[in-house]
């Protein structure tokens, strides 16, 4: 079964070779989609023709792009608090989340905040791309960057894969919120191939650095009193 | 040439393993994305979910077979008769008790009476009338759905039920009934409701598929009996 997925998966990949850009985004975004339906409740079907079609998907998003080489298994780059994230730092991108937050958009199923100076403003800075370089290789930032927020019971976002302008993600960790259970029954998971997926696990000032379009990812939706709030950021990987 | 016509092309290189796991990684897809909006839409999520339903209906080796939307019989048999259904329905009754929950719905299969439905003449003479070149697998299952919220997304069926023929043996219900829906390629879904009696034959490996939930009060149990081509 293991065979089979992995042939067939670099045979999908050899078939993407051969279609047009418009293609390709579709493709992916398809094989996306396709993942979030094989992930039932972020657990990875153990078994059968499920399990080796899983497997099949995650593989070939893990290996669809040029710079594919420098992803790791699971898709991070990085994981930890930089330097550069000062407890003043974090306070100022934590209020401006706070200010923003009457203004944010309902999504499916989380919050997005409009555009905000401070957030745009590190989205673009020396030290945020640098760091990022030294961890994911060569990347362009796109500038855009995004409040997120799942402040309602249910609220997430099932496995699924970023779109272009978030192929590269730096999640910032803004607040954690669970009144009821300080463990946090919510989190970002990911969905190396071939293996159990992956709890991540970030405190407020914690950033991970993720090949959020090529590796399967979703956060696990909030239980009652639960509430997160984080920063992304979108990076372009550039060459091979 | 569309990314749907390269998929076709692309699956016919595939071994029949291969084949079922792109069928199941586009049946997956499009069960994520299912939205009859889409048919007016030309966002990138309604383009993948048309490209898969398209290229489900064009993956199988018996492609030219399958009509728009998958169906070859819809009706009454005449070898359903009274007592044969009761026959079933007791027989789907008493085995309820043994039933296997799959995901949102319960299953038991290979019951004796079904199980002698599934390899009979009068059946595969109705099948054969309707179709060529397909045979019984043997496989009969009594299919339960008796609890609010029950029922199946959109899907597509093994090789097992290539061609499934449902009878349906029970459909109760307070006040709204759910429907077998089937998602043909660039039409409107088509919503099929089958009386006690009543069977539908459709190819289920090559039509997205699905069973509404079912509301309060909403009880429907069929017998399913797969065909297969030769």
């Amino acid at each position: 079964m293991e065979t089979i997925s992995v042939e067939l998966a670099e045979k999908l990949k050899a078939f993407n070779g051969s279609l047009t850009e418009a293609e390709k985004a579709n493709f992916k975004l398809l094989l996306g989609l396709s993942a979030g339906g094989l992930m039932t409740d972020f657990h990875r079907p153990e078994k059968g023709n499920d399990a080796m079609a899983i497997d099949t998907v995650t593989e070939t998003l893990a290996k669809l792009q040029p710079y594919s080489g420098r992803i790791s298994k699971n898709g991070i780059a990085y994981k930890g608090r930089p330097a550069f994230m000062t407890d003043e730092l974090l306070t100022d991108l934590q209020r401006e989340a706070v200010s923003i937050r009457p203004n944010a958009v309902r999504f499916d199923e989380h919050f997005l905040g409009p555009g905000a100076p401070i957030a745009n403003q590190f989205s673009i800075s020396a030290c945020l791309q640098d760091f990022v370089i030294e961890y994911a290789g060569e990347v362009k930032a796109t500038g855009v960057a995004s409040y997120l927020f799942y402040d309602e019971e249910g609220q997430g976002i099932a496995p699924h894969i970023d779109t272009d302008i978030f192929s590269l993600n730096v999640i910032l960790m803004l607040s954690h919120e669970d009144a009821q259970n300080p463990t946090h029954d919510s989190a970002l998971f990911v969905f190396p191939p071939g293996e159990e997926p992956e709890r991540v696990n970030l405190q407020p000032g914690e950033m991970v650095i993720m090949f959020a379009g090529s590796i399967t990812h979703g956060r696990k939706s909030m239980k009652q009193g639960e509430s997160v709030s984080i920063l992304t950021f979108g990076f372009h990987p550039l060459g091979i | 040439m569309k990314l749907k016509e390269k998929l076709e092309d692309f699956a016919e290189s595939l071994t029949p393993h291969e084949r079922a796991g792109l069928k199941l990684i586009l049946a997956n897809a499009v069960a994520e994305s299912a939205d009859e909006s889409f048919l007016s839409d030309d966002s990138a999520e309604a383009i993948a979910y048309k490209t898969s339903v398209a290229s489900i209906c064009r993956l199988q080796p018996h492609k030219d077979m399958v009509p728009y939307n998958g169906v070859v019989y819809m009706g009454r048999p005449d070898f359903i008769t009274n007592d044969v259904l009761e026959r079933l329905q007791h027989e789907a009754e008493n085995c309820r008790e043994q039933a296997v929950k799959f995901h949102s719905h319960l299953v038991v299969t290979d019951a004796p009476g079904a199980k002698k439905i599934s390899r009979s003449k009068a059946l595969a003479s109705l099948i054969s009338g309707v179709t060529k070149g397909v045979v019984s697998t043997g496989k009969a299952n009594y299919i339960y759905y008796d609890e609010e919220g029950m029922g199946i997304e959109p899907h597509i069926d093994n090789e097992d039920f290539s061609l499934n023929v449902i009878l349906m043996l029970k459909h109760t219900y307070a006040d709204s009934k759910s429907a077998l829906v089937l998602y043909p390629y660039n039409r409107e879904a088509e919503k099929i409701f089958l009386k006690p009696g009543e069977m539908i034959a459709f190819f289920a490996d090559s039509i997205i598929h699905a069973r509404e939930k079912m509301s309060v009060n909403e009880e429907v149990t069929i017998s399913a009996f797969g065909f297969k081509p030769i």
